[in-house]
């Protein structure tokens, strides 16, 4: 997927944030993906804890000041259709 | 020393001081785990184990540690041959070590890795567990998950499962663990129980999923479809089991309106992201406030 023109094209940035602490298959999966945005390590489980995260992938979408505005849980196959329609709204 | 030599002294020690601080402060995270898999990573099982016990020495409060734990209790269990000495090993683990979410994230892995080889062997251990202190909601919560994979373990299952209700009061979790349940008593035939527990559930949106089945079944299909338009805002990868579409349009005659209705369940508000730093794999540092002014995706993931 052509991350970088989806964000250019739908106006947001990406960032993943790995929970596994598995760095070998972390790197796996983002060369498999052909992920160019940048993966954060959770060190101290801000996903769960803070972000209550019971399932991954959970996918989250924040406006522009900064506030919560979709919470998406399991794989989003349409991602432009998805994370568009929401921003087109917020 | 002459006043050059003064000089280039200081300028080294500059320089030392700067990228020791920057590096160390940036690339915590990263450190720690390229550490933990150079540990893992040892061929010989004895000296593997030395190099993670040291690296549990070096990081006693790090969140990482329960990854060494587990890696030496695999290399005890599997390389060396003996699940006895390393059920030992994580025994004197949980003897020292208080932090509950860490003592469940073992226990758990420990269970899985019992579950694979006997089922019977880990039901006496999820057993032990239930009648044991142990307050990780999320233990009893992923052992029913295993545990519901059987039928000779139904009641089990759910007694963990109510004894991971009964560990957390509100929030996600809390709904997760009904989902779970309200699933868990439809299977068994124990419908009223299952939607009163269902309706509890409303924070995670698979409550919408099995809610919508049981109600399509009673003939309330206004209701369910509106908890399927729920579960699809919050799951999209729900329409692969749920033909939104097709059901839609035999209670509204055609589609029209239902993307709209899914993209308003869609769009909640949550409140402000809390603030906070990370590394990424690269070892460069992100904080979440640099991005106010921009649209923002997070992709929470787990490649294991």
């Amino acid at each position: 997927m052509e991350f970088k023109s989806l964000e250019k094209k739908l106006g947001f940035k990406l960032i993943g944030i790995d929970v596994s602490g598995n760095l070998a298959k972390t790197r796996e999966l983002i060369k498999e993906n052909g992920a160019t945005f940048p993966v954060l390590i959770d060190g101290d489980s801000y996903s769960r804890e803070i972000l209550h995260v019971t399932m991954t992938p959970t996918l989250f979408i924040i406006d522009g000041s900064g506030r919560i505005r979709s919470r998406l849980v399991g794989k989003v196959d349409n991602l432009e259709r998805v994370v568009g329609g929401v921003l087109g709204c917020i | 020393m002459t006043r050059v030599s003064l000089l280039i002294v200081m300028v080294f020690v500059c320089l030392m001081t700067m990228q020791c601080c920057s590096g160390r402060e940036g690339e915590t995270a990263l450190v720690i785990l390229e550490e933990l898999e150079a540990a893992s990573g040892v061929k010989d099982p004895e000296d593997r184990l030395e190099r993670l016990d040291i690296f549990v020495k070096n990081h006693p409060e790090d969140y990482f540690r329960r990854l060494a734990y587990w890696e030496s209790f695999k290399t005890i269990a599997d390389d060396v041959g003996s699940l006895e000495r390393a059920s030992e090993y994580l025994d004197g683990v949980l003897a020292k070590e208080s932090d509950h979410a860490l003592r469940g994230n073992l226990l758990l892995r420990k269970f899985a890795y019992v579950f694979k080889k006997n089922r019977r062997d880990a039901a006496s251990l999820a057993a032990e567990m239930l009648d044991g202190g142990e307050v990780s909601p999320k233990l009893f919560l992923y052992m029913a998950y295993y545990l519901e994979s059987d039928d000779e373990y139904v009641e089990l299952t759910e007694r963990c499962l109510k004894r991971a209700l009964e560990l957390v009061s509100d929030g996600f979790l809390r709904s997760r663990i009904l989902v779970v349940l309200g699933e868990f008593l439809e299977e068994q035939g124990r419908r009223d129980e299952a939607l009163e527990v269902l309706r509890k559930a409303g924070m995670d949106a698979f409550s919408g999923g099995s809610l919508g089945e049981i109600l399509w079944e009673e003939g309330e299909r206004e209701i369910a479809l509106d908890h399927y338009i729920r579960y699809i805002a919050g799951v999209p990868s729900g329409v692969e089991s749920v033909p939104l579409d097709s059901l839609f349009v035999l209670v509204n005659g055609d589609m029209s309106g239902l993307d709209e209705m899914i993209l308003s369940k869609r769009i909640i508000d949550e409140g402000p992201l809390e603030q906070h730093a990370f590394v990424d794999i690269e070892g460069r540092r992100h904080d979440l406030a640099d991005y106010i002014g921009d649209n923002l995706v997070i992709i929470i993931w787990s490649p294991t």
